[in-house]
């Protein structure tokens, strides 16, 4: 029996699964779903080509061969499909796949309660990064001097953004290189150091694997009860063969993921100095977001935006004939999110106006973290703004004619 | 429960972004980014995002006659009363939301009919640049709100300007003009301000951009000698153009209307000019997805399926034809427009081609010249393909 912590080695034993290193998360998918732990699988398909990732609902587990292996250009975040789409998982038992920005916005949704945690089984997947599918189909033309059609396969190793045509030829650059020329990974994932999602209840990945196995098994670590049950039962179901990680393989997992760790920090110093700080940040923030057209895509896609009425949307609060908005329109947006930003750079990649929402965000989320110390999306633990139940709330000041919010959750 | 995503082409402006309906059983429920768009990134304004329910929204679900509730047969054949009118008394009043087929079948029913034809919101001209060029532009000229119309081009513009472009903008006080450098505050396009002139004339790669329903526009930057955007905001807008129709004039001696009011909800005031003459016809027909102030007051309403209900082409302002692709079945008692034009035409006796969405876009290829040497299947790449003189 496996418990939290335990790591292994793990391989499909479906002929038809070939996946991207050893087929276990889609063989674990496909277990979940035979054996009705799970209604419905959130993940990621191919969709027209390798560019062009797209979030699939299966409940057909014979359906979920055609998931495997990974897409570099996925870009998107899948947690909040549940709250929208799922009924939050209220009444469905739901498996996705999280890399970690993923898993990270699936705490916080949860926290809010616009995610029942009870019903989702979620299978972390390492992530270095994601890169825009536009952005990559440019740089593979201009910098790799490929035709982006050409293209069967793309991965990340070694520090090299690599690509494969289907006359087999293999082509990599550094990805520092490349993201110094603003191309490579989103800023945001730069910045990222959830590399290995502990946060989901099984981690998967490549990365170390070592020795006969190299290409050929997914490390697996198991980070919660639930993931374990599920492990032990893919492996009695015979779904996945295991085996012991080597020894060498781990050390090699723990430096990949520490030399990613440092590289977000870097990413992080630099993107956060160039931004200035205090009047001149201010600055910076009032003169890039005075191009909004206030589409509310930002709002749309955050995972942690969730109220019923935004308060963006209150005549009061926001001129709502101006365009651009006034300035409140995103005093409001950091004041409600800020401590609890997963940076996962929603709001920045689909913003129409390129306002870097992310990267503000991002930077005061850090600021906010040392002064209250909140980490968001690593546990369950609160931020304040989460303490209340909007509808209870809103119902309370409605009932009560009060204006002071957040009093019950302030009360001893 | 069956869900899945269909990515397909944003039924609003001219830009054409991609995006994806999300269809749970059978149903639109929302809007996804389709990232992989070479158009948008997966970018999309307050109108797309919203696409799926605009196309849902105030669904006319069965024909009317006079206001009454009335069953297709009978009003296809009061609407068959158009064989009535001679040549000349008849106009098809189309509109530029349709797909690149439905269009050409709608023009194909007017010429038979002998009737006249013209377009609500569409525009004239073509453009000699693209998206991505004005991105790479150094000076940009705009003039009027053109990156409120079509905010995803507006996006480029933005773009050029964060690497370093000069954004120029002559129009009244606007969106674009507080996102613009260098600012002339004026209704009309007289003359370009001195400093204009040396910022243009001293660029390596220049445009202008304006709409292609502003006529004042189009003349001043046809003196200006260098590559336009010529921004069409609906969807198919240019396609319409290409076709040859153009913007509607209603002859004096018209007594009777065909009018397709396609548009999605939000939108209804373009028909506000519409609806004065209205009144003064002696037979007025609307074919409609949802309820336009035109639906409430023609003589005869037939139901027709909305964008997402079918598949076909659309061309984009730069001339890029995307593939607009079925998400769901259409309500109940609702009709393709190509069905419903065949059906008519049988009635009032004319004939029309008939086929699937394929064999229409075939046709319209082997008659229209730009839209030659583009096949059906080509069209089905994200990136689409240009017509042959963009």
């Amino acid at each position: 029996m496996s418990e939290k912590g335990d790591m292994f080695y793990a391989w499909t034993k479906f002929d038809d699964i070939k996946g991207e290193c050893g087929g276990a998360v889609i063989s674990l998918l496909k277990y979940a779903l035979e054996a009705k732990i799970v209604d419905v699988v959130l993940t990621v398909r191919k969709g027209y080509d390798v560019y062009d990732p797209l979030p699939v609902f299966i409940t057909d587990p014979a359906e979920l061969a055609s998931c495997a292996g990974s897409l570099h250009c996925g870009t998107f975040l899948l947690p909040k499909l549940i709250k929208k789409y799922l009924n939050g998982a209220k009444d469905l038992k739901v498996a996705i796949t999280v890399k970690g920005c993923d898993a990270k916005a699936l705490y916080e949704l949860a926290k809010r309660q616009q995610i029942n945690m009870d019903n989702v089984l979620s299978i972390g997947l390492n992530c270095g990064g994601s890169v825009s599918p536009t952005v990559a189909r440019e740089m593979i033309a201009e910098k790799y001097g490929i035709d982006p059609d050409d293209v069967v396969k793309e991965e990340i190793d070694k520090g090299q953004f690599i690509v494969m045509t289907k006359d087999g030829q293999h082509k990599g650059i550094k990805i520092d290189e490349l993201e110094e020329e603003g191309l490579g990974r989103r800023a945001n994932c730069q910045r990222c150091e959830t590399k290995i999602p502990r946060q989901a209840d099984l981690a998967c990945g490549n990365w170390g694997v070592f020795g006969e196995k190299a290409g050929k098994a997914t490390f697996v670590e198991v980070c919660s009860p639930k993931g374990a049950a599920v492990f032990d039962g893919a492996v009695s179901a015979g779904a996945i063969d295991v085996c012991s990680p080597d020894p060498k393989g781990l050390e090699i997992r723990g430096k990949i993921e520490s030399v990613m760790v440092k590289m977000g920090k870097k990413a992080q110093k630099s993107q956060f100095a160039a931004l200035g700080e205090g009047t001149e940040r201010l600055a910076t923030i009032m003169r890039d977001s005075s191009r909004c057209i206030a589409c509310r895509a930002c709002i749309e896609n955050c995972p942690i935006c969730y109220c019923v009425e935004c308060s963006t949307l209150k005549p009061h609060l926001v001129d709502q004939t101006k365009t651009p908005p006034d300035f409140m329109f995103h005093l409001i947006r950091f004041a409600h999110i800020a401590d609890s930003c997963v940076n996962c750079g929603q709001c920045q990649e689909l913003c129409p106006a390129e306002i870097p929402n992310a990267l503000f965000m991002h930077a005061q989320q850090v600021e906010l973290e040392k002064m209250f110390g909140h980490t968001p999306g690593i546990d369950m633990s609160l931020p304040v703004l989460a303490f209340a139940e909007e509808r209870d709330e809103r119902q309370r000041l409605n009932d009560t004619g009060s204006d002071m919010i957040f009093e019950n959750v302030f009360k001893e | 429960m069956q869900m899945n995503y269909v990515t397909t082409i944003c039924p609003y402006c001219g830009t054409g972004c991609a995006l994806n309906l999300v269809v749970r059983d059978g149903k639109t429920v929302g809007v996804a980014p389709s990232n992989r768009s070479p158009v948008c990134s997966g970018k999309l304004c307050s109108r797309g995002l919203r696409a799926a329910q605009a196309l849902d929204e105030a669904r006319i679900k069965q024909p009317f006659v006079k206001g009454e509730p009335a069953d297709w047969d009978a009003a296809i054949g009061k609407a068959a009363e158009l064989k009535k009118f001679a040549a000349g008394e008849v106009a098809v009043i189309t509109s530029a939301r349709l797909t690149n087929e439905n269009q050409f079948l709608v023009q194909k029913f007017a010429k038979e009919l002998g009737a006249v034809i013209g377009v609500v919101n569409g525009g004239t001209g073509s453009s000699t640049t693209t998206l991505n060029e004005i991105r790479d532009a150094d000076v940009i000229l705009a003039l009027g709100d053109v990156m409120k119309a079509l905010p995803l081009t507006g996006n480029k513009i933005l773009l050029a300007k964060e690497k370093g472009a000069r954004i120029l903008y002559i129009g009244p006080q606007s969106y674009t003009a507080v996102q613009a450098d260098t600012v002339e505050i004026s209704d009309e396009f007289a003359e370009l301000p001195p400093g204009f002139s040396t910022l243009l004339k001293n660029a390596a790669r220049p445009v202008v951009v304006y709409l292609a329903n502003d006529a004042a526009a189009a003349a001043f930057a046809a003196g200006l000698k260098i590559n336009a955007a010529v921004l069409y905001d609906t969807n198919n807008g240019r396609g319409t153009a290409a076709m040859g129709i153009t913007p509607l004039s209603l002859p004096e001696t018209v007594k009777a209307a065909f009018i397709i009011a396609e548009t999605p909800e939000m939108e209804k005031d373009i028909y506000a000019d519409l609806l004065e003459k209205l009144d003064s016809l002696e037979l007025s027909i609307v074919a409609a997805s949802s309820e336009t102030s035109l639906s409430g007051i023609a003589d005869i309403v037939l139901p027709v399926s909305a964008l997402h209900e079918s598949e076909g082409t659309v061309t984009n302002w730069e001339g890029r034809i995307q593939k607009i692709k079925q998400a769901v079945a259409s309500p109940d008692g609702v009709k393709p427009l190509a069905d419903v034009l065949v059906d008519l035409a049988g009635k009032v006796g004319i004939s029309i081609p008939t086929g699937t969405p394929e064999e229409i876009y075939t046709a319209l290829a082997a008659e229209v010249p730009v839209f030659a040497e583009v096949s059906y299947e080509q069209i089905t790449k994200p990136e689409g393909v240009y017509l042959r003189e963009a």
